[in-house]
């Protein structure tokens, strides 16, 4: 008699289960033959968390003009996002901080190499430092005196970039004197809430960090572009909404936003 | 030589007054459950202090309620017997039964073999290496009356002693403990429900109410 | 004294429900068996970043449980025998690092003992120049901080299971506060205090948000091996799976030999 009753209850929580799975898979629909279509739908970005303040914007002023349309956000270092989609983790577009990480996945097959990657924008590295400037740091040459410099992991396109930089200026800090973060968010973390000295992240996530950090610029002989590409993924449940995006993201209105975290001109 | 005990003990849930005086004699204390036999030997041994009044012990203070002066337990040479909760639960019956002697001093070795010959004279070799939880209750009981005069203790206080024990176990245990505490020059108490027991072991009995 | 005969035959659902909870906890363990590549696991784990890595978690995990016996027994002996007001609330806080996300457990170790502005760590930087984060001091400091609630649990609940009366019987055999402590209390105390080593030292080994917040990322310095496997997933998977394996097999190893000798009484 309890057995019974149990099989039941598990019948029921497995629909309910399954059902709320089913909530959350994008869903395109449009008519046929019609002139107009109406976006409407979900779907999931993956950005490289330099993007966090910037797309959130663009998607309020994207979801202003389409208001069915949900945008939800997926932001990581390029590279672990990458990771997370070759493993199978479900999303309609892929923004990365450079274009190597869509190359991965463009020969993994999640990318159909057509048309994409698409460049959208461009950003610099600047050093971040302590407000106030206390161990005045004026170039990057002067990061030798600092006790512990914050960069992203050398896998991560920040730290690649910041570590281009380093090689720029001809310097060479031991391993021992820099903490490794996962993205460049937490990289200016351990500047601005943490005991680091200084950082080299993007230029766009010093700016967005000005009441906690202090912005001491890299000329652009020691500094790198840093070209950031976005993609339609191949398994994107809703490619109307997802390509929409992509080309708000390289219209005008998308551009004008972006330059007003401080990405550059493509 | 006197023990002198005149005071009262409060425990919240009830209130214990006694006045004993006892010279080297071995005492019943008798009584209807509850009305406090076993907090009686709590307060001769040091695990409950007096509200009021006094305990002198060869005209020394041991409590004293007043001034606050305290001889805890450890210091008081006793010997104890609980009801229950006889033995300690990590240590063989050999141990157990050494414990009081490696309290006062004595080496594990030498404290070993004096236990050995109690086990032995005892008859109770086939357990000397078991752990309590495999014992019975009267064996535990056993264990625990041979551990209770291995030292030289001063005062001895059983509660309860051969209630584990079948009937007719018990007349040889009464006359060990007749003996064992007739030897010692001290003061000795027995709780006890048995007049057997009273009649059998005790010059005195006092009871409460 | 009775001894409790075990159940041997359950209800069939408890039954299928113990199944799956077990199959839930080893299909994943299980599973990350298959991805190693077993020829190369030896050259991987001896790889000098890998080795500084797993060196580093030995030593500061076993500090970190060090630290918080040092720290916790005085606690729970308060806790579990000592009545004063407002011991529940005590109590609560120091369980806090247990249910606190680990980060945020991170950025409250900054808020006290960062050098730049923790409360602490300011006033220890600016008078002695001792700076905390960013250094193995820092990674003991941050495991001791989630691994303490564990141990203070153990230690509390096993010093309020023990019956008084052994206490009280030892006593009365002659022992003094000092030996009555090390032979009976502690003895006594025995299977719930290595219970809440195991555990503390487990949570230490493997802590990974308030390490890489307090005490950074640096490699021969404060990568953990956690934090090392993070990094290593996604450079390198093969040695990140390595390297699971190894905290996989340490942890396996701990608690296969708390057998029930030192966890208490055998049926």
């Amino acid at each position: 008699m309890q057995f019974r009753r149990l099989l039941i209850a598990l019948a029921l929580a497995v629909s309910v289960i399954a059902s709320l799975a089913g909530v959350g898979q994008g869903e395109a629909a449009y008519q046929l033959g019609a002139p107009e279509k109406v976006l409407q739908g979900t779907i999931t970005v993956s950005a490289a968390s330099s993007l966090s303040e910037s797309f959130v914007e663009i998607a309020k002023e994207f979801q202003k003009e389409n208001p069915k349309v949900k945008i939800r956000f997926n932001f990581g270092s390029s590279s672990s996002l990458v990771a997370q989609i070759q493993a199978g983790a479900p999303s309609d577009v892929i923004a990365s901080a450079d274009l190597s990480n869509i190359e991965k996945l463009i020969k993994s097959g999640e990318v159909t190499s057509s048309g994409y990657p698409k460049i959208f924008a461009r950003n610099q590295m600047a050093i971040a430092v302590k407000p106030g400037n206390p161990l005045r740091v004026k170039t990057v040459g002067d990061l030798r005196n600092v006790k512990f410099l914050s960069l992203c992991g050398l896998t991560v396109p920040c730290g690649q970039y910041a570590a281009t930089v380093l090689k720029l200026a001809r310097l060479n800090i031991n391993e021992s004197k820099i903490t490794r973060a996962v993205d460049a968010k937490s990289a200016l973390n351990a500047v601005s809430i943490g005991d680091a000295d200084a950082s080299i992240v993007y230029l766009t996530d010093v700016l967005s960090a000005k009441k906690s950090v202090a912005l001491v610029k890299i000329p652009r002989a020691l500094n790198v572009d840093a070209i950031y590409g976005v993609a339609l993924l191949r398994n994107s449940a809703n490619r109307e909404v997802a390509v929409a995006f992509i080309n708000y993201l390289v219209s005008a209105k998308g551009q004008e936003l972006l330059q007003s975290f401080g990405f550059i001109k493509i | 030589m006197t023990l002198r005990l005149d005071g009262s003990v409060n425990l919240g849930a009830f209130t214990l007054k006694c006045e004993i005086a006892s010279e080297n004699e071995i005492i019943a204390i008798t009584g209807s459950n509850g009305v406090g036999k076993t907090t009686l030997l709590r307060v001769l041994a040091g695990l409950v202090k007096l509200t009021t009044g006094s305990l002198l012990i060869d005209d020394q203070i041991i409590d004293d309620a007043a001034t606050d002066e305290f001889v805890p337990a450890h210091q008081r040479n006793l010997s104890m017997v609980f009801q229950n909760e006889t033995l300690l639960p990590f240590l063989t019956v050999r141990d157990n039964i050494a414990f009081p002697l490696r309290m006062s001093g004595m080496s594990r070795s030498q404290s070993r073999e004096l236990a050995s010959d109690a086990i032995l004279s005892h008859g109770i070799s086939n357990l000397a290496n078991l752990l309590p939880r495999d014992l019975s209750g009267g064996q535990s009981q056993r264990v625990a009356l041979i551990r209770a005069f291995i030292g030289a203790p001063k005062i001895v206080l059983l509660d309860e002693p051969l209630s584990a024990l079948d009937e007719n176990a018990r007349p040889e245990l009464r006359k060990f403990l007749r003996e064992k505490m007739s030897k010692i020059s001290g003061y000795k108490f027995v709780v006890t429900h048995d007049r057997q027991d009273v009649e059998k072991i005790c010059d005195r009995e006092i009871r409460l109410d | 004294m009775t001894k409790r005969r075990p159940i041997s035959r359950p209800p069939v659902f408890i039954f299928v429900g113990a199944i799956f909870g077990v199959m839930y906890i080893c299909l994943p363990l299980v599973s990350l068996l298959r991805k190693i590549s077993w020829g190369s696991l030896l050259s991987q784990l001896t790889d000098g970043p890998t080795l500084s890595a797993l060196r580093l978690s030995l030593v500061t995990s076993i500090a970190a449980t060090v630290l918080a016996l040092i720290l916790g027994l005085p606690l729970a002996w308060v806790l579990a025998r000592v009545s004063f007001r407002g011991s529940y609330l005590v109590r609560a806080f120091v369980m806090l690092p247990m249910v606190l996300p680990p980060v945020v457990g991170g950025v409250a170790l900054l808020a006290a003992y960062g050098k730049s502005n923790g409360l602490i760590g300011a006033l220890l930087f600016d008078n002695f120049g001792v700076q905390l984060t960013f250094s193995p001091i820092g990674v003991v400091i941050a495991e001791a901080f989630v691994a303490l609630p564990f141990l203070v649990m153990a230690v509390e609940g096993g010093l309020r299971a023990i019956d008084s009366r052994y206490e009280e019987l030892a006593s009365t055999m002659g022992a003094n506060e000092i030996t009555k402590f090390y032979r009976v209390t502690l003895r006594l105390l025995r299977p719930s205090l290595v219970a809440g080593i195991a555990v503390a030292w487990a949570r230490a080994l493997g802590e990974f948000g308030a390490t890489i917040t307090f005490a950074g990322n640096i490699q021969g310095r404060t990568q953990t091996t956690p934090l090392a496997v993070y990094l290593l997933l996604e450079s390198d998977p093969q040695a990140a799976y390595s390297l699971s394996f190894v905290l996989l097999v340490v942890c396996v190893l701990v608690l296969i030999s708390m057998r029930d000798r030192w966890l208490g009484s055998k049926r």
